[in-house]
């Protein structure tokens, strides 16, 4: 059995990270391990693209093409931030910044966090996605403190009350949820599956204020506004290939479990003026992101804002509705994740050499750090939505999706809040790279060279995904579309 | 015929008595404190004692200190004839419970007006801290007051007492409301947290320093009336919120259970507040107010609990 | 019977809104799970629930004896025991409480019995300590009242499997070991647990 394996292989890296001693080995097992689970995912890909959906595990466990494109992305972005974990891992001990025993540690808290967001993404049991995302809040709450200064400590206090918070106002929805269907003693009756199909008799007034409470407490996880206070200092102090994950998979896996309910809520009559709450914080989110990119003096803030802005642009898109709209920001979703990971390891290249996050110390990187400028620069085209990349037609869609439905006002914010975005990456990042001052000798660094290869890998990601577009990936995004949509 | 000596022998059980539970409390903390203590009669020693020595009144202060202590003991033993003590029926047209509070209230003001007519300036310390806490604490009162009347519809304290008289379980919101009077309790008879009746320092007391500048059968007369004072506010708190096994018949043999089962209670009292005086020290006066808006809050919790409910 | 446990465990909420040394608050803590679990067993005994008895011991094992044993370690460690200034505390934080009780009451008139009211109010108590005061440790006890008054909820209106009620106490277990790790490091870190002393980021 396919999910066996997986988990068996999951507990085994997990085992195999604490007892050993060499982190080269441990660091080698761990990707070996994930690339033979995004295998065994492959199969169970192939098998949805043939029958729309399987279940596993008397319903407990349930794919479809919503899922996939979750596994895909928290599979290939964890092989990614694993690759580069290596070296950076190496290059830590190495200089005595970090014991062996919290390197090991690392790996553990890793593939813990990596395996409960695989549990959210298969599980078909409205509790054990719950239970999932709580697991992550656990598993990163070390991650984020990793360095043990003042600023980390900081972050990961407020992150594990704000997301603990937000995760326990969660919770109140769901168990209103199950109780507005009906308070019968069916096991079956946390499932998504049977809530779906018993869509007709969910009782209105406690299915609506279940809704909202699901929203605001799951949106605080996504890091939709204005419950994102704890994204800019999490993920800014974060170690790189940690960032990279949050920043591309979690908050995309908390914005799919807030579509699950949805899609559950687009079924019941009456309730159409709940995607105004989709609207509504998405634009508070552009807004807010959009102001705050413009002053921003630190470029690892700048990308954690710029990810709040990206999941604003999703939001919108899924409260705008109809199928292009939606289309849209399920490809967005796509194309935010590999391009936010490509920055964020380019950042951690740059602090690896700079030793600072300031934008104003950084200075003359085409200089200095030749390869990383060049994909840094590609990177914010990715993510600000230039035209040869994905991103540009997802956020196109977006826009005609909100201009079909009539939804101006909110189009118009979206577009000025883009053009804000740019104007703000543009500025930081161009003074960073070409800005030089007269009295400085800049050589260039020999550190350049390292960890390129998953920044690579993450680039060729994207640009398979922009140029391949029709095929396997526009079936699959389609066929997800039309769960959401009809 | 029954019913003239049941008048006459509820408010004389309460003033002969108060001193002997004051003389309790004494000894049950001396024995929580590990030594033996005075023995349980000492308030009627002392007050037999003032009785007999010679006063000074300081040319200072006006009739106030010279008629206000026979005030203070008028109220009092006027009160006791208007509380329940070990029998109720519905057919009681007194014990109006505002009445009985306002009584109460004059030993209050009195006391107060003593304070600041002596001749130091502690006693007008005394007094306007005195009034501060008051002030807080009426309103506790009055929602209390307001709880009872919810519950069993009447102002009248014999009917409260006969309308919960049979009944182990009570309904919701009396746990907090009987907590609400207790520490009012506290905070009305000078009691620890709010104030330590045995301290010396002036700077600490609140009701000493009234009392600071009497001597003799003016002392005797305020000491009196606060026991019976402290022994009224037990007896409403034990028959407005646990009345059971109070007499409602007139036969001998329940009011007989009646009178015993009332003084287990109020010993049961004592000994709680004895384990308070013992355990806590005095809050600071402005820390009072957090205490006594505490009890508020569980005053109007009470009263919303049992709406709802 | 109900009645009284749900009117101590009301004494506790409104108490615990007014206190300011951490040695009350872990105290009053205990006390609050432990008349969750005596309502635990009496729900079990008055419907027939046999899943409720678990629930139950799980409840004072977990949160009796380990949370209030692991807040009381890491308080231990801390140099100061009470909360010198606060945001919302005092009186401002009982006048709040009221008003809270009456909406709650008010608004959930009829819908269930009264032990869901008691849990929304825990519910409100628990976000008046987190928002209200800047000791790390604080926040962290408001939040365990958040989850305790979700348990109270949780137990009228969905009835679960034994599983994932193990499932969510282990989980608060869970949270309060990394809470507590957290705080011990702040304390090592800064030399004080008060939050105001963050950089409070600006931008």
């Amino acid at each position: 059995m396919i999910i066996n394996m997986i988990f068996v292989l999951f507990i085994g890296m997990i085992l195999i990270s604490s007892l050993l001693k060499n982190i080269k080995v441990i660091s080698i097992i761990n990707i070996v391990g994930t690339m033979l689970i995004g295998g065994c995912f492959i199969s169970v890909v192939d098998s949805v693209y043939k029958y729309e959906h399987i279940s596993f595990l008397n319903n407990f466990l349930y794919i479809d093409s919503l899922n996939v494109i979750q596994i895909f992305i928290i599979m290939s972005i964890s092989i990614i931030s694993l690759l580069y974990a290596h070296k950076y891992i190496a290059h830590e001990t190495k200089e005595h910044i970090i014991t062996i025993g919290k390197a090991k540690t690392f790996y553990i808290l890793f593939d813990l966090f990596v395996m409960s967001m695989i549990i959210v993404a298969i599980s078909n049991n409205i509790v054990a996605m719950w239970m999932g995302l709580e697991a992550t809040t656990i598993s990163t709450a070390f991650l984020i403190g990793f360095s043990k200064n003042k600023l980390s400590i900081e972050a990961a206090w407020k992150y594990i009350i704000i997301c603990s918070l937000g995760i326990g106002i969660g919770l109140i929805g769901i168990i209103l949820f199950i109780y507005s269907a009906g308070v019968t003693e069916a096991s079956e009756i946390a499932n998504w599956t049977y809530l779906v199909s018993k869509a007709g008799i969910l009782d209105k007034d406690i299915a609506k204020i279940a809704f909202v409470f699901i929203f605001i407490g799951i949106g605080t996880k996504a890091g939709i506004a204005p419950m994102h206070t704890w994204l800019p200092i999490s993920h800014s102090e974060a170690p790189s290939p940690i960032s990279a994950l949050m920043s591309g998979a979690l908050l995309n896996l908390a914005l799919y479990v807030i579509v699950r309910f949805y899609i559950i809520i687009k079924l019941v009559s009456g309730l159409e003026n709940l995607k105004y709450l989709f609207i509504i914080f998405g634009c508070i989110s552009l807004i807010v992101s959009s102001f705050s990119i413009l002053r921003q003096t630190n470029y690892k803030r700048l990308l954690a804002f710029s990810s709040i802005e990206n999941i604003g642009i999703m939001t919108l898109g899924f409260g705008f509705g109809g199928y292009i709209a939606i289309f849209g920001s399920l490809l967005h979703g796509v194309i935010h994740a590999f391009g936010k990971a490509l920055l964020f390891l380019v950042s951690g290249n740059i602090l690896s050499v700079y030793k600072t996050k300031r934008m104003d110390v950084v200075q003359n990187l085409i200089k200095t750090m030749p390869i990383n400028s060049v994909f840094l620069i590609l990177g914010m085209l990715i993510i600000v939505g230039a035209p040869p990349f994905a991103s540009f037609l997802s956020e196109y869609k977006i826009m005609i999706g909100g201009i079909h439905n009539d939804y101006l006002i909110y189009a118009i914010i979206y577009a000025v809040c883009l053009l804000l975005v740019f104007i703000g990456f543009l500025k930081s990042f161009i003074k960073m790279i070409f800005e030089q001052d007269n009295s400085k000798i800049y050589t260039k660094s020999d550190m350049d060279k390292e960890n390129i290869l998953p920044i690579v890998i993450a680039f060729v990601l994207v640009v398979l995904t922009s140029v391949f577009f029709g095929g396997y990936l526009t079936e699959i995004l389609d066929r997800a579309t039309l769960i959401i949509e009809s | 015929m029954l019913i003239y000596i049941v008048y006459i022998l509820q408010p004389l059980l309460i003033l002969l008595l108060a001193p002997l539970f004051m003389g309790i409390l004494g000894k049950v903390k001396a024995c929580f404190r590990g030594y033996t203590g005075p023995s349980v009669f000492q308030v009627y020693y002392d007050i037999a004692k003032l009785m007999k020595k010679d006063e000074v009144i300081s040319k200072s202060s006006s009739f106030v200190t010279t008629i206000g202590p026979l005030f203070t003991l008028v109220a009092a033993v006027s009160c006791t004839f208007i509380i329940p003590v070990f029998y109720t029926s519905l057919a009681f047209s007194f014990g109006n419970i505002f009445v009985i509070i306002f009584t109460l209230g004059i030993i209050k003001f009195i006391t107060s007006l003593i304070g600041l007519d002596s001749a130091s300036t502690f006693g007008g310390m005394g007094s306007s801290r005195e009034l501060f806490i008051s002030m807080l604490a009426e309103p506790i009162m009055f929602v209390v007051i307001t709880f009872l009347f919810i519950e069993t519809k009447s102002f009248n304290i014999f009917t409260i007492a006969y309308a919960n008289s049979t009944q182990l379980s009570f309904g919701p919101g009396h746990v907090l409301a009987a907590l609400a009077f207790f520490i009012l309790l506290l905070a009305e008879n000078a009691r620890m947290p709010v104030d330590n009746p045995e301290t010396h320092l002036e700077l600490t007391m609140v009701h000493e320093a009234m009392i600071l500048d009497l001597s003799g059968k003016r002392l005797a007369y305020i000491e009196l009336a606060s026991a019976i004072k402290f022994v009224l506010f037990l007896t409403i708190l034990i028959n407005g919120f646990l009345p059971y096994g109070i007499a409602t018949g007139l036969n001998l043999l329940t009011m007989g259970t009646a009178i015993i089962l009332f003084i287990i209670k109020l010993i049961g009292c004592l000994i709680v507040i004895a384990v308070i005086e013992t355990t806590m020290a005095k809050f600071r006066l402005f820390r009072v107010p957090e205490l006594l808006t505490f009890a508020f809050a569980l005053g109007i919790v009470s009263i919303i609990i049992n709406h709802y409910a | 019977m109900l009645e009284t446990i749900l009117e101590v465990l009301l004494i506790v909420t409104i108490l615990m809104t007014g206190f300011r040394r951490i040695k009350l608050f872990i105290y009053a803590f205990a006390v609050q799970s432990l008349c969750i679990a005596l309502i635990c067993f009496y729900l079990a005994y008055t419907t027939g629930e046999n899943s409720l008895y678990s629930v139950g011991v799980m409840t004072i094992f977990m949160k009796v004896i380990l949370t209030s044993g692991l807040i009381k370690r890491v308080s231990k460690s801390l140099k100061e025991n009470r909360e010198k200034e606060f945001i919302i505390g005092g009186l401002l934080s009982y006048v709040l409480c009221i008003a809270g009780i009456i909406i709650t009451y008010g608004l959930l008139a009829d819908f269930g019995p009264p032990f869901l009211k008691v849990g929304v109010v825990l519910m409100i108590v628990g976000s008046i300590l987190l928002v209200g005061r800047k000791e790390a440790i604080t926040q962290m006890i408001g939040f365990l009242t958040i989850e305790n008054g979700i348990v109270l909820l949780e137990i009228y209106m969905v009835k679960m499997s034994l599983i994932i009620e193990a499932g969510l106490m282990l989980e608060v277990v869970i949270l309060a070991i990394i809470m507590g790790t957290m705080i011990f490091n702040i304390n090592r870190e800064f030399d004080t647990i008060n939050t105001d002393t963050f950089s409070n980021t600006k931008r």
